[in-house]
Parts: C-alpha cells; sequence; structure tokens
C-alpha cells in the first residue's frame, strides 16, 4: 500500500475508464457500418440492471457480462429495426433509446417486493494475476494488477483492431460504412451486415454497464451511468473510429473524474462540472481541427455514409 | 415516408411511457412491503427516549383526542429521490412505515422525486387541492410550501430544516452531529494513517456542523489526524461518489466517511481494504468487512406525534430539532473492527449527551485557517446549532469555499 498517489490514480482510472471502453468498442464497430446508434447511455443502464440482476442472481461475473450484453443488444435491436429496416431518423431513434433504456432499467431496478436497488451484489471479483507480478512497484498495480475484465478489455481492442484493418470481413463492414451502394454492387448484404453490428455495438455498452454496476460501484442505483454513454460517444469520434485510441481516450477520460477530486484534496479548486464538459469539449476541439482540413477529415473522419440509411432503390 | 414518421410517434409514445413507468414505480414497492426493518435495527438506549419531549408545546394530547387510528384522515409525504436510495430518502421511508404501524387507519400517499423548485410547489398545490391533511415534506422545501400553505390554511406542511414558521407550516431536523460526534470517535479510533477521507455533499451549515463534530471525535482519539473532505456537488452520484472515493483511498486515507446517499463509497472501502463509516444507514451487507458503524435518522415517533396532534386538534407549529437526547438519531449495528474498548467510550459519551453533561462543542474551538470560532468556556448552544457552521474546524483538510 506504499504505492504513490500518481500510480494510485493510474488505477483508478484504468477501472473507471472500462466501462465507458467497452461502450466506446461497440460504438466504433456500429458506426463503421454506417449506423448511428446514439443510445449508447440507455443500453448501457439496461445492460447494467440486466447484468446486475443476473451478478446477484448466479454469482458468476461471467454470466451477468453475458446478460448485460445481450439485454444491451436487444434494446439496440430496435434501433437497427427503425435505423436500418424502416429507415428513420437515426438521431431521433437513438436519442429515444435514451428514455426508453432509462425507463425500463429504472422500473426494473426498483420494482418488486425485492427490487435490486436495495440488492447486495454478491460477485467478488478478484485480480487474475498472481501477487508476485503485483507487488512490482508501479508496473505491477498499473500492469498487473487488474480484474480479468479488464485484459479481456485488452484482448478485445486488439482483436477489434486487427479485424477492421487486417481481414476481409472488416474490409467488409468498413466498406458497407463508406460506399453501401459500392458494397451492395460487390456482393455484401448492407442490411445483414449493419444488423450486425448495431447488435454487437448494444452487446459493448450493455457489458459496459455491467462492469460499471457490478465492479466499478458495487450497486445497481437508477440513471448510475450519469453520462458516462454520451462520453462514451464523444470518445468514439475522438478517437476517430480506432480501436486503440479509444483505449487511450476511455482513460485520459477516465482519470478526469478522479482527477477532480485529486485536484480538490491537493487545494486546487477546479468545478467539478468543468472538469465533467472537459471529454465533450475535447471532442469539440478535435473535431473543429480535423474538419478544418478537408485532407484530414477523409483520412479521420468519420465512415463516409455514417447515419444515413441505405435503400437501393432510392438511389 | 410517411410510414418512417409513423414509427417515430409509436416510438415517442412508447419512450413517454417507459419513462413514466420508473418514475412511478419508484414509488409503488413501498406499498406492500414493509422492508424498512431488516436494514436497521436500531436497539440502541436512543430509542428509549421518550419522543414526546421532542415538541413541549403540545401538553398531552393524546388523552384528551379520542384514540384514533388515523381513519378518516390523510397525509403525503414528499421525497426529493426514490425510496430505495439506502440513505436519506430509505430514513423516511422506514419513519413512514413506523406512521403506519402506529396509525393503521391512516390515509398515506407517497410522492417521490420531487425536486425543490417549481416542480415541489406543484406537487404542494395538488395534494393541498386535493384535501390531504398534513403534507411531510422530506427533503429543503421551505421556499416551496410557503406560499402552498398560505393559500391553503386547511393543510398543514412540515419540511426538514426550515426556519421560519406559520399558523399551518412547521419545520423538522435532527442533530446529525451527536451520532457524528460517536461515529468520530470511532474512526479516530481505527485509523492508522491518520487520514481520514469524507466525500460530502454541499458545504452547507448541515454537513459542515456533522462535519465539525465528526471531527472532534477524531482528534479526541487521535490528536495528530486529519479529516479530508471533497464535496461532490449532489447528494446523490455514485460515480462521482466512487470516484471521490478513489480518489481520497490514492491520498492515503485508510477510513472513509461520507455525508452521502449511495452504498458507492461504501463499495470502495470494501474493495480497496479500508474501513467505512456509513452515512443514516447500515451498509454492513455491502462492506462486510470494512464496515464500522453509522449513525441513523429515527423520524417515526416524531412523525408519528405530529400526525397525532393533528388529528387530536392540537397541532402547533413548531421548529423541532432533536438530537440524542430527543430520540431523532439512533445508529446502526456495529461492524467487526469495533473494540469492545471504543464501544465502551462510545457507549459512556452517548448516555452523557444524553443526559446533558458532556458537550463535544465546548470552547475553545478554532477554524482550520486559525480563527477562534467559539471561545474558551464557550459553546455552540443545541437552538442555535442549526446556524452553524460555515467553517470547518481544526483537523479538517479542505475548504468550504
Amino acid at each position: 500500500m506504499n504505492d504513490t498517489v500518481l500510480v494510485l490514480s493510474v488505477v483508478s482510472a484504468i477501472v473507471a475508464g472500462t466501462p465507458i471502453l467497452f461502450a466506446a468498442l461497440g460504438e466504433i464497430l456500429t458506426e463503421r457500418s454506417g449506423v448511428m446508434n446514439l443510445g449508447v447511455e440507455g443500453m448501457m443502464l439496461i445492460g447494467g440492471v440486466t447484468g446486475f440482476w443476473a451478478g446477484v442472481q448466479t454469482g458468476n461475473l461471467w454470466l451477468a457480462l453475458l446478460a448485460g450484453g445481450l439485454a444491451g443488444a436487444a434494446l439496440s435491436g430496435i434501433h437497427a429495426l427503425l435505423a436500418i429496416s424502416l429507415r428513420v431518423n437515426q438521431i431521433v431513434s437513438g436519442l429515444a433509446l435514451v428514455i426508453v433504456g432509462g425507463g425500463l432499467s429504472a422500473f426494473w431496478g426498483s420494482s418488486g417486493d425485492d427490487p435490486l436497488i436495495q440488492s447486495f451484489n454478491g460477485v467478488r471479483v478478484e485480480p487474475l494475476l498472481p501477487e508476485a507480478l503485483r507487488d512490482l512497484p508501479a508496473v505491477g498495480p498499473i500492469v498487473f494488477g487488474h480484474d480479468p475484465v479488464v485484459y479481456v478489455s485488452w484482448l478485445i481492442v486488439a482483436a477489434a483492431a486487427y479485424f477492421l484493418y487486417r481481414t476481409t470481413p472488416g474490409l467488409s463492414l468498413r466498406a458497407v460504412g463508406e460506399d453501401p451502394a459500392a458494397a451492395d454492387a460487390a456482393g455484401l448484404s448492407v442490411t445483414g451486415i449493419r444488423y450486425l453490428f448495431t447488435l454487437v455495438g448494444g452487446f459493448g455498452a450493455g457489458v459496459g454497464g455491467v462492469y460499471l454496476a457490478l465492479v466499478v460501484l458495487g450497486t445497481w442505483q437508477t440513471g448510475m451511468t450519469a453520462g458516462a454513454g454520451w462520453i462514451a460517444v464523444a470518445l468514439v469520434i475522438l478517437a476517430g473510429w480506432r480501436p486503440w485510441l479509444a483505449l487511450a481516450a476511455s482513460y485520459v477520460f477516465g482519470a478526469l473524474r478522479t482527477l477532480g477530486f485529486t485536484l480538490q484534496i491537493a487545494g486546487v479548486e477546479v468545478p467539478s462540472d468543468f472538469l465533467n464538459m472537459i471529454p465533450f469539449v475535447v471532442t469539440f476541439l478535435v473535431v473543429i481541427v480535423v474538419s478544418a482540413n478537408p485532407e484530414r477529415a477523409r483520412r479521420v473522419g468519420a465512415p463516409a455514409s455514417l447515419g444515413e440509411p441505405y435503400s437501393r432503390e432510392a438511389r | 415516408m410517411r410510414r418512417a414518421r409513423w414509427f417515430l410517434v409509436v416510438l415517442a409514445v412508447f419512450a413517454f411511457v417507459a419513462a413514466a413507468c420508473g418514475d412511478d414505480d419508484a414509488a409503488a414497492p413501498a406499498e406492500p412491503a414493509a422492508p424498512a426493518e431488516p436494514a436497521e435495527e436500531v436497539a440502541e438506549p436512543a430509542e428509549e427516549a421518550p419522543m414526546e419531549e421532542e415538541a413541549p408545546a403540545e401538553e398531552e394530547p393524546m388523552e384528551e383526542a379520542a384514540p384514533s387510528d388515523g381513519s378518516g384522515y390523510s397525509v403525503a409525504f414528499v421525497f426529493d429521490g426514490f425510496l430505495d436510495d439506502g440513505g436519506w430518502n430509505t430514513t423516511h421511508n422506514r419513519a413512514v412505515e413506523e406512521v403506519r404501524a402506529a396509525l393503521p387507519g391512516l390515509d398515506i400517499q407517497l410522492v417521490t422525486e420531487i425536486s425543490p423548485g417549481p416542480s415541489a410547489t406543484n406537487a404542494f398545490e395538488d395534494l393541498a387541492e386535493a384535501g390531504v391533511d398534513m403534507v411531510i415534506a422530506t427533503g429543503f422545501y421551505q421556499p416551496d410550501a410557503e406560499p402552498v400553505a398560505a393559500a391553503y390554511p386547511d393543510t398543514i406542511f412540515l419540511t426538514w430544516a426550515g426556519w421560519t414558521t406559520t399558523d399551518n407550516m412547521g419545520h423538522f431536523d435532527g442533530a446529525t452531529e451527536d451520532g457524528r460526534y460517536l461515529d468520530g470517535l470511532i474512526a479516530g479510533s481505527i485509523t492508522e494513517t491518520g487520514i481520514i477521507g469524507y466525500p460530502a455533499g454541499f458545504p452547507i451549515e448541515e454537513v459542515n456542523r456533522a462535519l465539525n463534530a465528526f471531527t472532534i471525535g477524531v482528534r479526541e482519539m487521535n490528536p495528530d489526524a486529519v479529516v479530508q473532505v471533497v464535496y461532490i456537488n449532489s447528494w446523490y452520484d455514485p460515480p462521482a461518489e466512487q470516484q471521490a472515493a478513489e480518489a481520497l483511498a490514492n491520498a492515503g486515507a485508510d477510513v472513509l466517511a461520507h455525508e452521502l446517499n449511495s452504498p458507492a463509497v461504501a463499495s470502495v472501502a470494501e474493495s480497496r481494504g479500508l474501513n467505512i463509516i456509513g452515512y443514516s444507514s447500515d451498509r454492513s451487507a455491502e462492506a462486510p468487512n470494512a464496515w464500522l458503524s453509522s449513525f441513523t435518522f429515527e423520524w417515526g415517533g416524531y412523525y408519528t406525534n405530529q400526525i397525532k396532534t393533528m388529528i387530536g386538534g392540537t397541532w402547533e407549529p413548531a421548529l423541532s430539532y432533536g438530537g440524542l437526547a430527543d430520540g431523532f438519531i439512533g445508529n446502526a449495528p456495529y461492524g467487526p473492527d469495533v473494540t469492545d474498548d471504543m464501544l465502551a467510550l462510545v457507549e459512556e459519551r452517548r448516555q452523557q449527551i444524553i443526559d446533558g453533561t458532556f458537550d463535544y462543542f465546548a470552547g475553545p474551538l478554532v477554524d482550520n485557517e486559525g480563527n477562534v470560532q467559539v471561545a474558551d468556556g464557550g459553546t455552540i448552544p443545541f437552538g442555535e446549532r442549526t446556524l452553524c457552521c460555515l467553517w470547518l474546524i481544526e483537523g479538517i483538510e479542505g475548504s468550504i469555499n
């Protein structure tokens, strides 16, 4: 326990950033297919409440993560139906998802004779690696001291990056997001791929919600995400739709929340409201910097057909 | 395109229904269940203190009125959050169950998630318009209740921490500091690093007063210990509570206490191997190893008494401020790290405070900027405590500015 404040703060940042990372990775894959799903906050909540319920019932972290992921995917299925098949405005549909997810999770979490909101979280999450590694100075806590889910998130980042840039299905995904008409002409199922990755995005958000509820907060509380889903949405833009950048940005944003209190303890008064704004202000700045230069915007920017419904007949 | 628009309408309706369900349901579970008992068993001496004492203006009202089970009368409780927050609102909901048990015929309504402000004024108006006899508003509602009380003289309003009474409006508050001083004795005995982390809501009088009393208790046991406070500018924000607790643990705190409502701080204490002093609720389920203790609020006796005097027709507006001696403050069960020696001292001090033979606010009290706030021989009289404190006592690291 003689680690420095800095080391401990980095560990806190990683823990706080992990839920955002899962949600952002999911959203990256969704948006890469050309579907914008702003409902991350709602999917995290519905995933969180479902996963917390599963955790309380089974005591098994992995079942809880699976259940929460499936719940998030189910909610994103509504968005997929509306945005892809019915071609409604994706922004409106995504926002509605936030409200539906918030309402349903609040309902489920506080209803019944033994509401989840009063339940004790029975899932204990232990560090994965042996104590000898964890006790190393600095790198011990920062690299080796985490629970298994953090290592899974690192693996998923690597897998997602490999998938997007090194595999044919990843190329197909990007093609659908950039130019669905061309992808369609090449024989890809635009609708199928968009459905699949919208559900994958919901799964990621749901898993993030479960991690937040079960591991970070250790409790289910109504509205517990408190904007984490929106940070994930902003982070996707900030990271330029790239998994590795999302990893770094998640931990930076995770650090920001604890940083406010660390500064307060050090006697530096920064209103926490300002710190809470930083993720979004930084996102603004990045968007401005990127779009100021058309060449850079083309290289870093959003998938070209992001947010645009695809209709074969409408061309 | 038309089809798309139609779907949007359906979706919007669905969304609002779902959101509304969520709101309503916060109130629902209180109806059938009586979930209050398992959380806190307050069997400590404080509870024996007779409730009648706290409102001396009302002389023996119960004897004159025919014994009533509350039939024919209606009372509405207004909450600023949801009943299951496990903190502030849960303490009041527990009191509602006591009222229900004492007055089974009483018509009780629970109105939850009413933020102070215009929505509270609307809620009060609706309740008064519906003919509710007494509105008990469990949050900081005096500014919202005042105009409604003036317009509806037949409805009695009680609000928490109000400061002016009218013919049909009274107020109540609990002397948190009584319980917090005792909690501080335990925290001061336990800490090894000499740093106690204290995430709190807002730097207002009530919070600072309790924090000062807590720190006095801590330093009685460990004169070198410091209490590190951070304000999160919310009463209930699990992520912020968690992050504040993490930051305090990172800064070396080995005991956390808090004045916040979610279990997040207790959860951090448990997962990082620290100790935790709760806020008005038993958190030993969330933090079985970390748990030390917490004071509790016991509003049930006061509410029952107020409703009975209202039924008996002898209700008088009052500012009721009660501590250990008045039965407003109790305590949750103690955790495994609390030794018998610590308990013996706590019980001794508790009895002395109830008897009036010990005053933890006895001067001199110096604030953490070096100013003498209470001179040697002085104190903060019980009746004037609600005006205190816009200063933090020596030993607290942190600032209210």
